[in-house]
């Protein structure tokens, strides 16, 4: 039924009672005999998706063309939360000091972290995750744990193909989202270090 | 001023008649009129607010203002620890009753009361009997308030993310509370670096606050004063004297009564963080003493385990025996499901087939089947089983097992029992008094080859069966053990029952002293949801038992109306603090 159609037959004589900008909806109208054969429109119905035949195409092909081709392939504008990825410190090691903040900011509950003394010969922090798991089927892609990491450590790329076979596949550990922050080429986290060490300490503010 | 000063000079001469309110004369109509408090009671006012309190309840004016619900912040006052007064967190306002003006200082008199119209602490403020009137939340109060707390946190590094504190921080509650978000101080910090001060406390000196706490818990409770202060002002920090570590059975608590990150336990850091935890009023089951804990569970896992308040038992403190002792809930050896004939059974119809065996050989006469419980079973399932042995199967053959002691110890304000059986006098009074040396006859039966079934309740971490004992149970057809781990016991048994920990169960325990204290479940049990009282009721339902699956509060309801030392009590009568066997009852104690 087309836009026409319900303009033609607009509302019966009572629409004329009611107040000032109040309609009521639209009934079955009454059909002509040349209407009740519906070949008119089918006609003109098929006259439209000829027309579109012929234009441009909107759609892709998804994830069946090149991925380096930015004319076929989609990239979400920056700031799409995507997978999650871990970043890296200086040294290279996992920038995490395994603070529990973006697990409590967590409304879908799904980081699993556990904590631990970080090895002799890293110098920078006492402590790193030990354990480092997000269940991305629990996720919903909010991005609190961006928000809540004090040392810009963890962050959501732009990357929204993510499938995989099993439900194991989908609780990513921690070496699989350091690996995606390299792949991608963004994992070196901004966030510094205090010479002492001290990490996620607030910058002193000046005095007003 | 000077009229007054005169006043003060001349009250020992007593001129003749002075006019009132005039020099030398009676004192003046006070500006406030306070309210007259009931015999033996007191008129605090507190942001006008008339409260009548006794005064000797209460130690000073802090502990009755937050008695009263008003919330002063501090830091360095402990209700366990005498007052010092260094953190000047816990300011108010008192306000001067004849003036009606904020009292300074004893010669109030003398002093123009607007120099000073500076707050005092209320920690080591004495009530005065006579009426007070105090602000406590009053505006300039919480000014005064806030800039302690920014001085606090001067050379505080802010570093909650990673402290283990974080969550549980009286720094941070309060900053939260009556802080401001941003400091004016923009020099450098002091930086301190973190230093070992014994086998397991590591301390985060640039954490601390200098509140001494720690040092004074060990001057006073521990009496053995590690721990001291040393440099001047802001570059103060908590050492320990060359060669003498932090190493004593107390030092457990100097972590829990920091009010910052600054005392941190190696054994338990990093292993959890303190929003997660589950907090669950227990009893400690390491000695008779029966310290009230809390049991900190995460999940499914114990945590860690902290004192909690009983002025009748452990006060705020508990040793570190005790505190470390919960590895075993979730170690490796643990039972977690039935035996029969080293084959998994699941609880249920292990526990079945025990009954049956059980019935089977009590037909042969009472002397074919042995018992033997252990005092770290609970009140509710001492009864249980005794209702097995007496009822079900008619032998009194049982005996009771025991835990070796351990040395005693005595603090200034501590004591550690010797005897390691925390349900001891439970058992006395359910099995009777002569249980303790009943286990030596059972022995001998069972040396003798007269028994054929016997059952063994251990459910005792650490428990090490004495050579008379297993080589008694080699000559038993059936043995049937319940109990925590896998060891020599449960490698004698035919059948093995799951036990449960203390933190898995329902139950009274009953210390040296006599007071009765609930222990309440913290953590699901572990074996397949079976804790000791299930898998006894279910070994006696299977015995030929009449008895209904009970929880451990309608046992001890229903215990309360069999034993006469019970009368009137239940779980929830005994409450957070237990009670004294034999303590006056209150007439309206049913409902639970």
């Amino acid at each position: 039924m087309s836009a026409a159609h319900d303009e033609g037959h607009g509302h019966g004589p009572a629409a004329a009672e009611l107040p000032p900008g109040v309609k009521l909806a639209p009934g079955d109208p009454e059909q002509t005999w040349v209407e009740k054969l519906y070949l008119p429109e089918v006609a003109r119905g098929l006259n439209n998706t000829f027309k579109h035949i012929f234009r441009k195409k909107f759609t892709i092909d998804y994830d069946q063309t090149d991925r380096d081709n930015p004319a076929k392939f989609h990239r979400p504008r920056e700031g799409y939360r995507g997978e999650h990825y871990l970043k890296k410190d200086e040294d290279g090691h996992v920038k995490c000091v395994a603070c529990f903040m973006c697990a409590a900011a967590c409304p879908a509950e799904c980081i699993h972290i556990e904590a631990e003394a970080t090895p002799t010969d890293w110098n920078n922090r006492e402590r790193y995750p030990r354990r480092f798991e997000i269940d991305m089927l629990r996720c919903i892609y909010c991005g609190m744990c961006e928000e809540a990491c004090p040392v810009d450590a963890i962050a959501l790329s732009t990357t929204y193909n993510l499938v995989a076979d099993t439900r194991e596949a989908k609780v990513y550990d921690r070496d699989k989202l350091m690996k995606t922050g390299e792949d991608l080429g963004i994992s070196l986290s901004k966030h510094k270090y205090r010479p002492d060490g001290v990490p996620g300490a607030v910058p002193h503010k000046k005095a007003h | 001023m000077s009229d007054e000063k005169k006043s003060e000079e001349k009250k020992p001469a007593a001129p003749p008649a002075p006019p009132p309110g005039g020099p030398g004369g009676p004192p003046p109509e006070p500006a406030i009129k306070l309210p007259k408090a009931p015999d033996g009671l007191m008129t605090l006012r507190v942001d006008g607010k008339d409260h009548f309190i006794d005064p000797k309840k209460y130690r000073n004016l802090l502990d009755a203002l937050n008695d009263l619900g008003y919330g002063v912040p501090h830091f360095c006052y402990h209700p366990g620890l005498e007052p010092d007064g260094n953190c000047r967190m816990c300011y108010v306002n008192v306000i001067d009753v004849r003036s009606g003006k904020p009292i300074v200082g004893p010669n109030l008199a003398t002093q123009p009361w607007s120099m000073y119209p500076k707050p005092i602490i209320s920690c080591r403020t004495s009530l005065d009997p006579r009426g007070m009137v105090v602000e406590a939340n009053s505006p300039p109060v919480l000014e005064a308030r806030k800039w302690v707390m920014e001085f606090q946190l001067i050379n505080h590094p802010l570093d909650c993310p990673v402290c283990d504190k974080a969550g549980e921080c009286m720094l941070q509650d309060n900053s939260f509370k009556h802080g401001q978000a941003d400091s004016r101080f923009h020099e450098h910090k002091n930086e301190k670096a973190p230093k070992e001060l014994g086998p397991t406390i590591k301390l985060w000196t640039d954490r601390c606050i200098t509140c001494t706490r720690c040092t004074r818990f060990l001057d006073e409770v521990a009496g053995t004063s590690e721990l001291y202060v040393i440099n001047r002002g802001d570059r103060s920090e908590i050492d320990i004297a060359p060669g003498h570590p932090l190493d004593n059975e107390l030092m457990g608590n100097v972590v829990d009564i920091c009010p910052v990150g600054c005392l941190i336990d190696k054994d338990l850091m990093y292993t959890y963080r303190a929003w997660y935890l589950q907090k669950t009023d227990s009893v400690c089951p390491a000695c008779s003493r029966g310290c009230n804990i809390q049991v900190n569970a995460q999940k499914e896992y114990v945590r860690r385990l902290t004192p909690r308040e009983n002025r009748d038992v452990n006060n705020f403190w508990m040793c570190e025996r005790g505190r470390k002792d919960f590895r075993y809930i979730n170690a490796d050896e643990r039972i977690l499901q039935g035996r029969v004939n080293n084959e998994a059974y699941p609880v249920i119809a292990a526990a079945e087939e025990a009954g049956r065996l059980l019935a089977a050989a009590a037909q042969q006469g009472p002397h074919s089947v042995a018992g033997f419980c252990s005092a770290w079973l609970t009140l509710e399932e001492l009864h249980t089983f005794k209702q097995l042995f007496e009822e079900t199967l008619r032998s009194k053959q049982y005996g009771l097992l025991e835990q070796a002691g351990w040395e005693a110890k005595e603090f200034p304000k501590f004591k550690i029992d010797a005897d390691r059986n925390p349900n001891r006098a439970g058992a006395k009074l359910v099995l009777g008094a002569g249980i303790e040396g009943a286990a030596a006859g059972v022995i001998e039966q069972m040396a003798q080859g007269r028994v054929k079934v016997a059952y063994v309740v251990a459910s005792m971490p650490h428990f090490e069966p004495s050579g008379e004992l297993l080589q008694a149970l080699e000559k038993v057809e059936t043995v049937i053990v319940q109990d925590l781990s896998r060891g020599p016991l449960s490698a004698k048994a035919k059948i093995v029952l799951p036990g449960a920990s203390f933190a898995e169960k329902d139950g009274v325990f009953i210390n040296s002293d006599g007071r009765m204290q609930v222990l309440r479940r913290a953590v699901d049990p572990l074996g397949q949801g079976n804790d000791d009282l299930a898998v006894l009721q279910r070994v006696a339902r299977a015995a030929g038992s009449e008895q209904k699956m009970l929880s451990g509060r309608e046992v001890f309801r229903r215990m309360a109306e069999s034993y006469p030392e019970l009368k009137g009590l239940n779980h929830k009568v005994l409450g957070r603090k237990g009670q004294v066997l034999g303590a006056p009852q209150p007439e309206a104690a049913d409902g639970d």
